[in-house]
């Protein structure tokens, strides 16, 4: 027996041991009795049996995997804008972007067992620094995201109890300086929000329980939209959202929302996407959508791409996408697992779509492929879309061999390039001599072109930041907005939120909850 | 293909169809079953916690009484139970993780047989070492060597994969076999 499994053996035994400390003797017919009368009570109609009992607000921290976190979270990383890189490495339009790549490094906080979660700047021909945050500070940073101006940056930030999306300036040599901090509320994730692409609004996920999902770990269950100039805020509530992502005229928002419940796999279920328009407060659901989990513009804003759960109880997606003014679908995909990753997100130039899947049937494994699609290159023979998998090894910029099994995926401003928030194996993957790290690498779209290392430090946050969503991503990368875009398709509204009433404008699609849980806006 | 099935098996099933339509004696018997087991994997994944831990177990049941119905196997009661209790210890773990000030019991535990100073000290160094994990990291540990899942069912019970759950294993135990020692 080596060392390794003589440890394992001894350690097993003293945890067990430890653990027994846990237990305390219990009366099992009063747990029974408060758990089946005390707390509970049956509809007298379905059956169902609904919980009203104990600590919401530790429910509401039980939701925390949210669409807030949607998503830069994820893979803690995020990224997002490019610097000028160097036009031999990286053909970026200056225009698109102010060059620099930001994303979330966890290291171990000096006072306690805590990561101590900052943000750093990177770009490709300068090393990373940090740039929000100390190791001392007690404070997490997380979730950067890029205005599409290049000049600002929102995170979230969690001090204590406290939550708040920060919004700070960035000047060109990338130094930072907070200007306005909008509190969430406490004890809740902190938010990760997506900029419209016109800079005037943020939307994030807040999960918060509310009576349309009482106590199950759905995602966001209010989407949250502010203001920048005023730090408005307009809140939807009573969404169970695992998605957003704005129009590319900035007038619409897409809400990937279910009203039910989520299957055992935390698959949510009877999921449609919303529109939401905050200029006139309509929202409109898209029935035709039933299913949808994750969203993506085309940026023409003619359609929208999703990815939905084939059927209840079956965790199998397939990635569609819907006509905005026709309403006519189209299937790209074969059906196909997922466990992680990004859902879909369309380039810059609308001709590809990026998503993840994961290979096998059932899914299992943590080699998620990214596979790009074309949408509108599609097969006689199947009605399928076109499709290229890109490969787990890349070469580097360096001329060595990296394998990359990338946690989040985002565009580059010109669709050339895909930014990996990745794991890499140095001593392949996986048995017990592993080692594992995160890099932030940019990977051109063709497999044969170099991969650039962004980044490669310890601490790179990546799918096990301790504010870890699954799913639930979105792109803040590459988000310009082409010149020739046309407006997004007009709503009649059928109902108006107003800004003291947010919940009268959810509409069809959406089940009342028993108790309707009246929306706010703030300034 | 005849498919075997135990009478302890039966017997399961028999106690989660009446709890799941509402028979509180089966209820109980199902408690009493696994109390225990969902309070000494919760332990570990709270840092050492028992408040933390009676919290978690306490929320767990409820949503086992609303959800049983679900869960039509026998032999994935254990695992499912296990699973929702370690889902509300890590939540509840997360929200507490930030400025909370470690405290080591150094008083004896009066119900243990054998105080032994030696062994003490090592729980002491346990407790230290888990607490300096992530919650996330506690889980494993515990499904694992707790709660003895192998790797399918940690891979189920945490979304990831078999091959990853064990990677992460092993480099968890790597850090924590330089943080003990090989003792």
């Amino acid at each position: 027996m080596d060392e390794m499994t003589e440890f394992e053996r001894r350690f097993e035994e003293r945890v067990r041991r430890f653990a027994l400390a846990g237990v305390r003797p219990v009366d099992s017919a009063a747990v029974a009795h408060a758990v089946a009368v005390g707390h509970t009570r049956r509809s007298g109609s379905t059956s169902t049996v609904r919980w009203f009992g104990l600590s919401f607000d530790r429910r509401a921290l039980t939701l925390a995997v949210s669409l807030g976190l949607l998503a830069a979270m994820l893979g803690g990383a995020l990224l997002v804008g490019a610097r000028l890189l160097a036009p031999s490495l990286l053909n970026i339009s200056p225009a698109a972007t102010n060059g620099w790549i930001a994303f979330t490094v966890g290291q171990p906080s000096p006072g306690g067992p805590d990561e101590d979660n900052d943000i750093w700047f990177a770009a490709l021909d300068e090393p990373a620094r940090r740039v929000i945050g100390t190791d001392t500070d007690g404070v997490d940073q997380v979730c950067p995201a890029f205005s599409p101006d290049g000049r600002s940056l929102a995170y979230g930030s969690a001090e204590g109890a406290r939550r708040s999306l920060v919004i700070a300036d960035v000047a060109d040599d990338g130094t930072v300086a907070d200007r306005l901090t909008v509190d969430v509320g406490d004890g809740l994730p902190p938010p990760c929000a997506v900029w419209s692409p016109d800079g005037d609004r943020l939307a994030f996920g807040v999960p918060r329980t509310s009576p349309t999902n009482p106590e199950t770990s759905a995602a966001g269950s209010e989407v949250w939209v502010v203001t920048a100039a005023d730090r408005g805020i307009t809140v939807l509530p009573d969404l169970l959202a695992t998605d957003i992502d704005w129009s590319p005229d900035g007038s619409l928002l897409a809400i990937a929302s279910g009203n039910r419940d989520r299957t055992p796999g935390n698959m949510l279920l009877d999921g449609r996407i919303h529109l939401y328009e905050p200029g006139s407060g309509a929202m409109r659901s898209l029935d035709e959508t039933r299913g949808a989990v994750n969203v993506t513009w085309s940026p023409d804003g003619m359609r929208l791409a999703w990815a939905g759960l084939v059927g209840d109880g079956d965790s199998s997606l397939e990635l569609r996408t819907i006509d905005l003014e026709t309403g006519r679908q189209e299937v790209l995909t074969e059906q196909y697992g997922a466990i992680h990753g990004i859902g879909p997100v369309w380039s810059p130039d609308g001709e590809t779509i990026a998503y993840q899947r994961c290979p096998g049937n059932p899914c299992s494994g943590e080699r998620h492929e990214v596979v790009l699609v074309t949408p509108d290159d599609r097969s006689e023979q199947t009605g399928l879309a076109g499709e290229v998998v890109m490969p787990f090894e890349r070469a580097t910029a360096e001329g060595s061999n990296l394998n990359l099994y990338p946690w989040r995926v985002t565009w580059s401003p010109d669709g050339a390039y895909l930014l990996y928030v990745a794991w890499t194996y140095p001593n392949g993957c996986c048995d017990e001599a592993t080692v594992e790290r995160t890099v932030v690498v940019a990977a051109p779209t063709d497999p044969d072109a170099p991969t650039v290392v962004v980044a490669d430090i310890d601490g790179i946050v990546s799918y096990d930041s301790s504010y870890d969503t699954t799913r639930v991503p979105i792109q803040v990368w590459g988000r310009s907005q082409p010149p020739d875009s046309k407006p997004s398709p007009t709503l009649v509204p059928t109902a108006t939120v107003e800004p003291s009433s947010a919940a009268d404008g959810l509409l069809t699609g959406f089940s009342r909850p028993e108790s309707p849980v009246k929306g706010r806006s703030r300034t | 293909m005849v498919t075997m099935t135990s009478s302890a098996d039966e017997n399961s099933a028999g106690l989660m169809r009446l709890a799941a339509g509402g028979d509180e004696a089966a209820f109980a018997r199902i408690v009493d079953a696994h109390h225990a087991d969902m309070s000494s994997v919760c332990f570990v994944v709270t840092g050492g916690d028992p408040e933390l831990t009676a919290e978690a177990v306490q929320s767990a049941w409820p949503i086992a009484w609303r959800k049983l119905a679900t869960i039509r196997e026998p032999e994935r009661l254990r695992p499912w139970l296990i699973s929702i209790a370690v889902n509300e210890a890590r939540q509840l773990s997360r929200r507490r993780r930030r400025g909370r000030v470690l405290e080591i019991s150094v008083a004896m535990d009066p119900t243990a047989t054998t105080p032994d100073p030696a062994s003490r000290a090592g729980d002491i160094d346990l407790h230290n070492a888990l607490a300096r994990l992530k919650p996330e990291d506690r889980e494993l540990i515990a499904l694992r060597y707790v709660a003895g899942f192998d790797s399918t069912e940690l891979a189920r019970a945490i979304g990831m994969s078999p091959s990853g759950t064990r990677a992460r294993l092993a480099r968890l135990l790597a850090r924590l076999r330089s943080e003990l020692g090989d003792g």
